[in-house]
């Protein structure tokens, strides 16, 4: 576990996250992943972009440590990840945002952001006064209502509650599978402003998405999945708006060439 | 002489018990999804641990604590050795396995301490007088013991961060992983706190049924109907459903007839099951929500 005094600036030189020829399959027949290599820079706020079936919450799982991935080989901070069944990587400060937010909808907004620095060991006051100050560029909607239980909030809502219970962890790599699932593109702004403003304070992001209509305007690097496998990765600049447009609606890019080195 | 503020007392004090075995079956159920049929007598189990430090010379108290303290250790060995090794999902098969244990608890008691009733004595002899009713300081004692410890109970599962983590587990184990919460250690306190309440009920229970190898098998019977009544996911029903039960079971066991009173229990968990297959307290709880 770590020490309460660490803070998420200190980012140590190793990458926070290295993949190499991940693949990963479900049973007897069915390929969710394969050799995915993937480096995730210190600092930098990656779109991983890609349609239904192209194995983006099986990624993300897999980044987040709640899923082993059949074969190859996983680097978190320099040092290989062991996947235990109990808990995810927390405690390296690797924090996953899951897929429908998973939040624990019969607790209160407090205990959920509470619950989020679970790994920390820290006194009540210091956890009350870090709750404070993470939650002071949230909407009044969250701060104002931290005891109203958690299922009654509107999805908008929700989802800033998972991107809380994920900062208040000190976070120093936050994993959001596709944050923006169901919302309007105003609720989505509102989550990408608040996972910039995380980014400003030393945070690494990864967010994986089918449309990265909204998450554009904050990314800094890109990689595309189809079926599995990685078919495009670069910096933001690299790759036209309308080629990445049409991944959420037709599942596939034609113009780009694959790519095993960067195409930055 | 009007009999029914003794009867009423009489069953809110073996509701009480009912109420601590049945919040304990909801406590392991709701953290592992698995109903522990032998959670009864684990408790058993530790009384007679108990009766032997008192025998020995020890006090009462010390041998209280061990009573509790030795059945919460067994759920914990049986969560360990039994239900974990299973593997998440397998519900049934560890149902099963408890009812296998239970019967092995059962006879290996006989075993160790023999099938005569021993007489256990009671945690506060005496009886005090409250507005002309008589009542045993027994009595008392297992109401206000059983009070304190459901209180204890709730405040920790409401303000400790364990506490909340256990919730928050119970409601969503994936999302509870990812927060961090480690699941086998969640798991073994909730099997801890569910066998040592049921501990605890044996404890209060014993002075007045005497100790047996059996003590445990009918309030087990009477705390899953207060549980069906409250609904299997909810502390609260339990609790109340366990009082309730209690209460009911005294005025059908004076009023209707004393030989029909299991089949009166019996009879409201099929009506319960049938009406609010939920419960009657759980159905609420989820509009609310």
């Amino acid at each position: 576990m770590r020490e309460a005094g660490e803070s998420a600036a200190t980012v140590p030189a190793a990458p926070p996250l290295r993949l190499r020829a991940v693949g990963h399959r479900y049973g007897a027949g069915v390929v969710a992943l394969r050799d995915i290599d993937l480096d995730v820079e210190a600092g930098t706020f990656t779109l991983i972009l890609g349609a239904n079936g192209a194995g983006k919450t099986t990624l993300a799982n897999v980044m987040g440590g709640m899923l082993k991935p059949s074969s190859g080989s996983v680097e978190a901070f320099g040092a290989p990840v062991r996947y235990t069944e109990n808990r995810a990587l927390n405690h390296l400060g690797i924090v996953l945002v899951p897929e429908r937010r998973r939040l624990f909808y019969r607790l209160t907004v407090r205990e959920n952001v509470m619950l989020g620095a679970y790994s920390i060991k820290e006194s009540r006051k210091q956890l009350d006064e870090r709750m404070r100050a993470v939650l002071q560029p949230f909407p009044s909607s969250i701060r104002d209502r931290l005891d109203v239980v958690a299922g009654s909030l509107s999805g908008g809502e929700q989802q800033l509650l998972a991107v809380a219970r994920a900062l208040i962890a000190k976070p120093r790599l936050v994993i959001l599978d596709e944050p923006s699932l169901g919302l309007a593109p105003r609720a989505i702004e509102a989550v990408y402003d608040l996972l910039a403003g995380a980014r400003e304070q030393g945070a690494t992001l990864v967010v994986i998405e089918q449309s990265g209509a909204v998450a554009l305007q904050y990314v800094s690097h890109i990689a595309i999945l189809e079926r599995g496998r990685e078919i495009y990765r670069g910096t933001v600049g690299s790759i036209s708006q309308e080629q990445i447009l049409a991944i959420g609606y037709v599942g596939h890019v034609e113009s780009v060439e694959t790519t095993s080195g960067e195409a930055s | 002489m009007n009999e029914l503020p003794a009867v009423l007392v009489s069953g809110v004090v073996s509701g009480a018990t009912y109420a601590l075995l049945g919040l304990g079956i909801v406590i392991i159920f709701r953290s592992t999804d698995v109903v522990n049929f032998a959670i009864g007598d684990f408790g058993t189990f530790g009384v007679y641990v108990a009766f032997a430090l008192l025998t020995r010379g020890l006090p009462l108290l010390i041998a209280a604590i061990a009573a509790v303290g030795v059945a919460g250790l067994l759920g914990v060995a049986t969560e360990r050795a039994v239900v974990r090794p299973l593997g998440p999902g397998k519900t049934f098969a560890a149902l099963v396995l408890t009812l296998a244990l239970s019967l092995i608890l059962v006879s290996l008691a006989g075993q160790l301490f023999g099938h005569q009733p021993e007489p256990f004595p009671a945690l506060v002899p005496g009886h005090v007088a409250i507005l002309g009713l008589v009542v045993a300081w027994q009595k008392i004692a297992t109401a206000a013991l059983a009070v304190v410890a459901m209180a204890v109970i709730a405040f920790f599962m409401r303000f400790t961060r364990l506490g909340v983590a256990m919730r928050a587990a119970a409601e969503d184990h994936y999302a509870a992983r990812v927060v961090g919460i480690n699941r086998g250690l969640v798991a073994a306190i909730a099997w801890f706190i569910g066998c040592a309440l049921a501990g605890l009920a044996a404890l209060l229970l014993a002075p007045d049924a005497t100790l047996t190898v059996t003590l445990m098998v009918a309030p087990l019977f009477r705390a899953f109907a207060g549980v069906f009544l409250g609904g299997l996911e909810s502390m609260i029903g339990a609790a109340v459903g366990g009082f309730a039960i209690g209460v009911l079971d005294d005025l059908a066991g004076r009023y209707v007839s004393a030989s029909f009173r299991d089949t009166f229990v019996f009879a409201i968990i099929v009506l319960v099951l049938f009406l609010r297959p939920a419960g009657l307290l759980a159905a609420q709880h989820r509009q609310r929500v």
